[in-house]
């Protein structure tokens, strides 16, 4: 249960002496939490989440200082979730540490219907799961986290014309899922139909 | 992008995004390991640099607050800090602390609490009450560095040396902040080397004794946890 406790409540911040670019934590915090969350969780396994977006936020914090405001803040908190994320995938790559990271397909209890919240967050990470690392970056910032073409081009360290032809084909991987699961779901339409025949 | 491309991107994005429980229990951890940074810095030579940037950043808030949410017991937390090799422009890290003294693990509320009402940048004079605080800043950042290495062991998939490092913090730290996290680490290197049942008798203890730790979730997906998940 979470307990907030009003002593916690952050005092105003003020700007440093002598910074011409005030930019406090906290600031940074909010503006950046759900989109470091999100994208963490489309690429980590569940178990792993809370420290890695901590991690994420410590890394932040030790280098706010020297953000020196050449992209926006959301780009560069982005490359630094880009980064400690693929670290930290690189030093579990061999252990399992609970739940997959991505999730097994599944059928829908609707056939035909609209696609809900929970399926779809499972068939973006199927889809996710069948890009290359860097369609998945370039789907995640442009579509998921809506950042510009600039601040995903400048996180991902590529020109537009890539940063459109990786979107363009990490679409077409996720409208392949979307695909099957309709293919599943027709299926399970059929059996069920046969069924009652 | 067709309407059902981006009706299903919509809908995943809404599903994936944190609940303000989230975002409190991150701010609550964070705020512990910027707090116990900041006692490493002021323990090592690189203090004045780190206060510079701690001012900045606007830390010192953070800091406080993560004294107090550890003074009012609201957190089980490891407080880590991963070497990353590839991120980006100059980094200033924040130092170690190497574990020299036996803890003292008086945290005192009081004056904390009181701390957090105040809405004024930290001061460097050395009060009676800052002092008090360095000493409880010390001894926490001691705890935590201690098990800081109990999870580079895991991150570093040494299971043994996990449980080496666990049962060190323990005879060292008996009385944590941190008794939840040092618990749940210990299930996860049992499991890592097959020891399930033994797994499972600290998953009861872990269970009955933190049932809020924010670890809970790894517990529960670990081999300890109950068959029926």
């Amino acid at each position: 249960m979470t307990q907030t406790n009003p002593a916690l409540a952050l005092p105003p911040e003020r700007p440093a002496p002598g910074s011409a670019r005030p930019l406090d934590f906290e600031a940074v915090y909010a503006e950046c939490f759900d989109m470091v969350w999100r994208y963490v969780s489309f690429r980590v396994p569940r178990a792993m989440q809370d420290d890695v977006v901590q991690e994420i936020f410590l890394v932040v914090h030790q280098r706010l200082s020297s953000f020196e405001g050449r992209s926006s803040v959301r780009a560069w908190v982005a490359g630094v979730a880009r980064n400690v994320v693929r670290d930290q995938l690189g030093r579990v790559a061999n252990r399992s540490l609970g739940a997959p990271l991505v999730s097994e397909p599944a059928t829908h209890d609707d056939p035909g219907g609209a696609i809900d919240r929970k399926r779809a967050a499972d068939l973006v990470e199927e889809a996710l799961g069948k890009m290359s690392d860097e369609q998945r970056d370039a789907f995640l910032l442009l579509e998921v986290e809506e950042l510009s073409s600039r601040e995903a081009a400048e996180v991902l360290g590529v020109n537009d014309s890539t940063l459109r032809s990786r979107l363009r084909a990490a679409r077409e991987v996720l409208t392949a899922a979307i695909g099957r699961f309709r293919a599943r779901e027709g299926r399970v339409t059929g059996q069920r139909g046969g069924g009652h025949d | 992008m067709t309407d059902e491309v981006r009706d299903v991107v919509g809908k995943a994005r809404a599903e994936r995004a944190p609940s303000a429980e989230d975002r409190e229990r991150i701010r609550r951890r964070l705020a512990v390991a910027i707090a116990a940074g900041a006692a490493g810095a002021g323990a090592s030579a690189a203090a004045g640099a780190s206060a510079s940037a701690t001012s900045a950043s606007g830390i010192a808030a953070w800091i406080k607050i993560g004294l107090a949410t550890i003074a009012l017991g609201g957190v089980g937390v490891v407080a880590h800090r991963v070497v990353t090799q590839e991120e980006t422009p100059t980094v200033a890290r924040a130092p170690s602390v190497a574990p020299s003294e036996p803890p003292t693990l008086a945290i005192e509320p009081v004056v904390i609490a009181t701390e957090t009402n105040d809405t004024e940048p930290a001061r460097e004079e050395p009060t009676p009450t800052r002092r008090r605080r360095a000493a409880t800043t010390d001894d926490l950042a001691r705890d935590l560095e201690a098990l800081h290495e109990a999870q580079r062991a895991w991150r570093s998939g040494d299971a043994r040396a996990v449980l080496r490092h666990v049962r060190a913090h323990e005879d060292t730290f008996p009385r944590s902040q941190f008794r939840a996290e040092r618990r749940a680490l210990e299930i996860l290197a049992l499991c890592a080397l097959g020891e399930r049942a033994e797994a499972q008798r600290l998953t009861r203890r872990f269970l009955d004794t933190a049932p809020d730790s924010p670890a809970r979730r790894s517990v529960l997906e670990s081999c300890g946890a109950p068959d029926v998940r």
